[in-house]
Parts: structure tokens; C-alpha cells; sequence
């Protein structure tokens, strides 16, 4: 069920008003039962491969709790190489059969193992880094084994960020799943707030520019230069409001039935630098490597600078191969690591502080990491390695063409349009925040802002229900 | 629930009610608005479509994507042949749009010749979702006074139907700067009978090869096709399917031109294939690689009405004689 249906609607709004009339004792009944009715809308058979996972880390978070020393270790290994056994089978396996096929075919063998067919069941990395962050915080000891079979069922499967994030924390969600939550005015009419910014997102900015983009990166060889940089920045300003969107629909529907659920944006665009971008991009993933996957690591490198910058590029090498089982994300991951060491020993060496004033700093840093994480995009988007190196060629050496404006042309002023909404509003969420439209204390200018965006929706807004680009993960 | 929360929960119901009843005026206000500028637009795809389905009354109907709107002169047509001619192309469109337009027009007016310009993927580049989409764009602001239409729109795109109904302004999604940027835009513009000359050329670097990855063609598509061709047989309108200059590597064939090809045979209907015609494959007559600039536009409509004449003359002098046949 996609949050852009009016199948989601329907129930959305069935299940928030059972989940306010229901006793608390029932509500967590009710949240499962409909996360799975939630899933099953997809493809039903997968439900298995989250019950296996759910049951897996369930015991496993029991086991390691009452064990003490290797046993304890060796509980948790158990649970992560089954987390990982499964997302490597449905997710990697055909690409490195793929791989070894390629690389046999090279000494003229022929690779005896043919490729699974099968689809790939929804926000499998989403689930699986999910459940791994329980018992790896079960481990730590910062958090309890819950005993409670559906408790800890509803943590892994809570239907708004069940197939596309945020990768929540253990100790973070489930402790709200015990508290009584009341109706309250305020929390629901700021959770619909935030909902209607993500279908804002999601159906004006995201679902317009994949027009252009698909367009643009269906057909690489017919493109000039000109047209492939601006695909390339569009597809930047697509894909981060087409997760960015989804993540504020799913953190909506939550806070309005009261479990709060952690930020996943914030303004990525204006941060001033690459690792600033970072630091405000798919937080609940790139905090998931930082805690469980960096930091053991760089705990062992204790300040050897080297180790730890070589580490910073596995773990966007990591983070472009969670994404996917495509060179492209690799390579994707690979470029973005880099860059953000680049820039890191810049500013150590160079120290542009002392040479620039900051305004000049944010400005410049601003626009750098905005062209180059756009540029590393190119890789994220393009279908083949084969393309992505042709559109980079494009680019850089301007080849000749004109500039596509979509077909009519007139649509590219739509594409202009929405991305410069995007920016005026980011912009003043980020500098003036004391400025508000729907947040206004004003009713009449309040009102105005939810009549403009409803409006805007529905004038230009895509209806075609795309699924989110970030479900295919 | 409380008596507090029962409270709380009258106060978002009273609020939501508020601006439901807001959009609703909204919605009206601004979909009336809407609809005027839609009715009186200029020059420009609205224009076209409405004159195609609303009154046309011209001998010779011309039918294609943009390939069509900017390659196909209807003056050039009219002074060769004495008969009057109108473009009725449509940028991002396929046939599934061409063949509601037709039978749409047939309900009011038959013409005696119809032009079909076709690509190598005409069959193969649009998903059906997308050509309907294309179509609904279209048809949807005409659903409310159009009960034709509205039959087409029930049995192609219900759901897009069911929101237009709800929402006046959703009729016109996307066509909000058309409307506006196309009316300052085509003000002072020639009334061109639906042709858009692209001035000027923009073709740089080396020739591109043709690609078509789809290994079949759109059933959807392929059906409509044949319907277009049933229905001009049906109503003894003179069909010409052509496939205008084109300036990519050359190609024999392609999975859609095959296709169209046998439907064709199969209907006795003659398909003129100028895509690499010698006389026009240069850089000079094309504003890019897919389409014809005013020069090529012209130099092209003049060899194909010369050959249009040559045919009619051959097989059915009469149609040059009559007068033009309206329902």
C-alpha cells in the first residue's frame, strides 16, 4: 500500500480512530494487525520473511540478555549473520552470481549457478538494519529484551516506517508502545501538518521532476551536456523529496497517534558543506553505521588519521551497497566517501576559515557540496555503469545540444517552479524560521497555507501513484 | 476516550469541517476561472484539441505527435490542393490519442483526407498509463458538459474521472501555465491551423543512432492503431500513415514500423515512409534530430501534398471537385 493512494487514506483514517477508541491494552493488537494487513498489500508471502526475522531476533534478544561473556557474543553474531543470510540472499545474491558469472566468462568458463527470480520483498534493508539495531543495543546493554512477543513484532513491523524508515532504535520506540497515548488537539493537528509537507513533497516536487528526469536518464545518448546537468540536479532535488516526503508522511502518522519517531532530514541542501549534507541526510541510516559499524571500528583505530578516514569511505562504500546490488551504488557510495575525505583534509590543511569570512564560507560550502553530491547523484540514478560514465563524459565536456525542456516545453517551467518553492521554503525554514504559513498563529494566514498547498496539489501536483523511490531498498 | 478527548476531537472535526467547506469555495472560484480561460484559450494544444472535437469543419485533418504539429504546413496544403486542412498534432501524444480524437470528430464532421504521421516507436514508446495520461489531460475539462467524453474518460481512466468530479480544479491539472503563459505567449501569434513552426536549428555534434529497447509493441497501442485505420475506411476518408523526415543513423525498420506495416497491408492502406528521403536528410532542415525546422517543414509538406495530389488525381480525381461534407 503506497502513502500516495487513497487506499492508504481510507486506512489511515480507520486505523487512527480504532486506535483512539480502542482501550490502550488493545492498541498495540490493533497496530500489528494492521501493519501486517499493511505489508500483505504488497506481495502477502513476504510476511514470512519478516515473522522468520522477527522470531530470530525475538529470541535472540532474550538469549543474549541472560548470557554472559563469548555465549553473549555469540548469540548476537547468530542473529546478525541471519539478518544478514536473508538480506544477502533476496537482495545480493543475483549480483554476485552476476559478478562471478562475468568474471568466469573472462577465462571462458561458464558459471554452473543460475540467477534467482524473484522480486525483492519491500524495505527489506529497512526492517533487517531495524531489527539488527535491537539486539545490538540488547547486547550493549542499553536496552531490556522485551518479552512481549507483539511488542517487539510491532517495533520491527510499526506500518509507517515499516518499508522505507526511519531505521528507528530500539530504546527510542519501544517504551511508547506501553504508554497510554491520549487525543490530543495540538500533537494530531502538528502530525497532519507534517503529513501534508510530505505529500507536498512527495506529489508536487518529486513526482513532477521524475518526469524530467526519467526522460532525460531513459535516453542518455540523445542528451547534451546542458540537459544532463540539469537532469542530474533535478534527480537531487527529486529523490530528496521523494524520501524526505515519505519519511515526514510516515513521522506524521505516527506523532498523530503519538509515537514520536526521529528526524530523517533537515535541510540537507543548505548545510554549507559535504559533511554538514551528511550530517543532515537519511540521519536514521547514516547514525545506524555511525553507532554500530564506525565507531567499533574507529574505537580500535584509536587517532591512527589515516585508518579513520579510510573508514569514513567503507562506510559510504557500505551505504551505496545497502542501497543496492548495482555497481552504480557502489561506485555511488565510493565517490560520496571520498569527497567528504577530500573536503575534511581541505579544511584541516588549507583552513579556509582564516581566509574567508563565514557568511562567504556558508555560501561557497553551499553551493561546492550542493554541485558535488549532485554530481555524485548521476551514479545514483543512471541505469548502468556503462551510462553513468557516459553521462559523466557528457557533462564535462559540455557536449553539444540543446537544452530538452520536456515534452510540451512548457513543462519545464513546472520543474522550475517547484524546485524554487522548494529552496524559498527550505530557506526560510533554515534562516527565518520565525516565519510561518501552516504554523502561523494568525488563523486567517494559517488558513491561507493550508488552502495554497491543498490548491497547489492539486493544480500541479502528479496523481499517478509512482511508488517511492526508496521502497525499491 | 475521556470527556477531554471526546472535546478535542469535536474541535478537529469542527476545524477539518472549516476547511473543507474553504477548499470547497476555493475549488469552485478558482476551477470556474480556470474553465473560462480554458474555453477562450489562443492559439497552442488547447486550442487545437478543442477545435478538433468541437467544430471542425476542414477537408484535410492532419494527426501526430509533435513530429506532426511542427513538420505538417495546413497552408501549404490548402494552396496545392484547394481543399481547407487543419494540424491536429499533439506534442507527447501516441495513437491512443489520435484515435479518441477521430472518433470523437467523426460524431460531427467526416473529412475527406486524414494524415497520420507515425514513428519508429509509435507503438512501443508510451505505456498505455502514460498515453492515457496524456489523453486525460485533455479530455478531463470536458467531462463535466461532454457526456462522449465522459464515456471515454469512464472506460480508460476512471479514477483520474472520479477525482475530476470531486475536484473542478483537478480537471485542469497541469494546464494551469499553459493557460497562462500560453495565452501571453500565442496573443499575437498567426492563427496557423494548428501547425508551430520551430525556427532556427539546434542540431550539434554527431548524428545519433536509433534505439528502441522495448522488444514489443503496446497491445493497447497496436489496437488503436487498427481501430484509426477501421474507422477512416469506415467513413470512406482517403488515409495516408507517413513517417516524416527524421534525422538519426539510418535504420531499416523498427518492431512498431513493422507492425503498422501489416495492419496496414491488411487494410490495403499505403504507408509513405520519408524518413531518410535524401532530399531532406540535412542538418539544415531540422531545428533537432527529431524535428523538422520551418524550412524543412516546408520543403516537406510541399513534396508530400505534391505527392498526395499525384495519388488523389491517379486514383480518386472527384475528391479535388467536392465541396467539404459536414454532419
Amino acid at each position: 500500500m503506497l502513502f500516495n493512494s487513497l487506499e492508504f487514506v481510507g486506512f489511515f483514517i480507520i486505523v487512527t480512530s480504532l486506535y483512539f477508541v480502542l482501550p490502550h491494552k488493545f492498541r498495540w493488537l490493533l497496530l500489528l494487525l494492521s501493519s501486517c494487513y499493511f505489508y500483505m498489500d504488497f506481495i502477502p508471502i513476504y510476511i514470512l520473511v519478516l515473522a522468520f526475522t522477527i522470531v530470530i531476533d525475538y529470541f535472540a534478544g532474550i538469549l543474549i540478555e541472560r548470557s554472559a561473556g563469548a555465549k553473549r557474543k555469540w548469540f548476537l553474531r547468530m542473529s546478525i549473520v541471519a539478518n544478514i543470510g536473508i538480506l544477502g540472499f533476496f537482495k545480493y545474491f543475483n549480483f554476485f552470481n552476476d559478478n562471478i558469472s562475468f568474471a568466469l566468462k573472462m577465462f571462458d568458463f561458464t558459471n554452473p549457478v543460475t540467477d534467482l527470480s524473484f522480486i525483492l520483498p519491500i524495505g527489506l534493508s529497512f526492517h533487517t538494519f531495524q531489527a539488527m539495531s535491537y539486539t545490538i543495543e540488547v547486547y550493549r546493554g542499553n536496552q531490556k529484551a522485551e518479552r512481549k512477543f507483539g511488542i517487539y513484532a510491532l517495533y520491527v513491523m510499526f506500518y509507517p516506517q515499516l518499508v522505507a524508515g526511519p531505521i528507528e532504535r530500539p530504546q527510542n520506540v519501544i517504551h511508547q508502545f506501553y504508554e497510554p497515548k491520549k487525543f490530543e488537539y495540538n500533537r494530531v493537528v502538528a502530525g497532519l501538518k507534517i503529513v501534508l509537507w510530505g505529500f507536498f513533497k512527495k506529489l508536487v516536487i518529486a513526482d513532477r521532476l521524475s518526469i524530467y528526469v526519467n526522460a532525460v536518464y531513459n535516453n542518455p545518448y540523445h542528451h547534451s551536456g546542458e540537459t544532463l546537468i540539469v537532469a542530474t540536479f533535478f534527480f537531487w532535488f527529486q529523490i530528496y523529496c521523494d524520501f524526505s516526503g515519505y519519511s515526514d508522511i510516515a513521522i506524521g502518522t505516527a506523532k498523530i497517534m503519538g509515537i514520536e519517531l526521529m528526524e530523517n532530514f533537515r535541510r540537507p541542501m543548505l548545510a554549507g558543506s559535504i559533511q554538514g549534507i551528511w550530517n543532515r541526510w537519511h540521519l536514521s541510516l547514516y547514525t545506524w553505521f555511525k553507532d554500530y559499524v564506525y565507531q567499533p571500528l574507529a574505537m580500535k583505530a584509536r587517532r591512527n588519521r589515516t585508518k579513520l578516514l579510510s573508514y569514513v569511505v567503507l562506510i559510504f562504500l557500505l551505504s551505496g551497497f545497502w542501497h543496492g546490488a548495482n555497481w552504480t551504488y557502489i561506485i555511488w557510495g565510493g565517490f560520496s566517501g571520498l569527497s567528504l575525505v577530500a573536503e575534511r583534509i581541505y579544511r584541516d590543511k588549507v583552513k579556509p576559515q582564516k581566509y574567508i569570512s563565514k557568511l562567504w564560507m556558508k555560501i561557497l560550502g553551499t553551493i561546492i557540496a550542493f554541485s558535488v553530491t549532485g554530481i555524485s547523484c548521476l551514479f545514483f540514478r543512471a541505469n548502468s555503469v556503462k551510462d553513468a560514465l557516459h553521462i559523466c563524459k557528457s557533462i564535462f565536456t559540455m557536449k553539444h545540444g540543446a537544452l530538452f525542456k520536456g515534452s510540451p516545453p512548457i513543462n519545464f517551467y513546472y520543474y522550475i517552479l517547484v524546485a524554487v518553492m522548494l529552496v524559498s521554503v527550505e530557506l526560510f525554514q533554515e534562516y527565518l524560521p520565525q516565519v510561518k504559513l501552516i504554523g502561523n498563529k494568525n488563523v486567517v494566514i494559517r488558513y491561507t497555507g493550508y488552502v495554497l498547498i491543498l490548491m497547489v496539489i492539486l493544480m500541479i501536483g502528479i496523481f499517478n501513484g509512482s511508488q517511492f523511490i526508496y521502497f525499491q531498498f | 476516550m475521556t470527556k477531554e478527548e471526546v472535546k478535542q476531537v469535536g474541535r478537529l472535526f469542527k476545524k477539518l469541517f472549516i476547511l473543507l467547506v474553504l477548499l470547497f469555495v476555493f475549488d469552485r472560484i478558482i476551477g470556474t476561472l480556470l474553465e473560462n480561460a480554458y474555453k477562450n484559450a489562443p492559439q497552442g494544444d488547447i486550442k487545437t484539441f478543442a477545435h478538433s472535437i468541437t467544430d471542425p469543419t476542414e477537408d484535410i485533418f492532419i494527426y501526430g505527435s509533435s513530429r506532426a504539429v511542427h513538420g505538417y504546413d495546413p497552408e501549404i496544403f490548402t494552396d496545392s490542393l484547394g481543399l481547407s486542412c487543419f494540424n491536429s498534432g499533439r506534442e507527447n501524444s501516441n495513437i491512443l490519442y489520435h484515435s479518441s480524437i477521430l472518433k470523437e470528430m467523426l460524431k460531427k464532421h467526416t473529412p475527406k483526407i486524414i494524415v497520420l504521421d507515425v514513428s519508429a516507436k509509435e507503438l512501443t514508446w508510451r505505456s498505455a498509463e502514460n498515453s492515457k495520461a496524456v489523453l486525460a489531460s485533455m479530455i478531463l475539462p470536458y467531462v463535466s458538459r461532454d457526456t462522449s467524453f465522459k464515456n471515454i474518460a469512464r472506460q480508460l481512466f476512471p479514477d483520474e474521472l472520479r477525482k475530476a468530479e470531486v475536484s473542478k480544479i483537478y480537471a485542469y491539472n497541469s494546464l494551469v501555465l499553459s493557460l497562462a503563459i500560453g495565452k501571453r505567449k500565442m496573443k499575437h501569434t498567426k492563427n496557423l491551423h494548428g501547425y508551430v513552426p520551430l525556427h532556427g536549428n539546434k542540431v550539434r555534434g554527431k548524428i545519433p543512432a536509433f534505439t528502441d529497447d522495448n522488444d514489443k509493441t503496446d497491445p493497447l497501442a497496436t489496437q488503436e492503431f487498427e481501430d484509426f485505420v477501421k474507422e477512416t475506411k469506415a467513413n470512406n476518408i482517403l488515409l495516408y500513415v507517413i513517417q516524416s523526415p527524421i534525422l538519426v543513423k539510418h535504420f531499416n525498420t523498427s518492431i512498431s514500423l513493422d507492425t503498422i506495416r501489416s495492419i496496414l497491408t491488411k487494410y490495403n492502406e499505403p504507408f509513405w515512409d520519408y524518413a531518410f528521403d535524401t532530399a531532406f536528410y540535412k542538418k539544415e532542415y531540422f531545428y533537432d534530430n527529431l524535428h523538422l525546422n520551418t524550412t524543412g517543414a516546408t520543403l516537406f509538406s510541399e513534396k508530400l501534398v505534391s505527392d498526395i495530389k499525384a495519388d488523389i488525381e491517379k486514383n480518386e480525381p472527384q475528391l479535388l471537385n467536392h465541396p467539404q461534407s459536414s454532419k
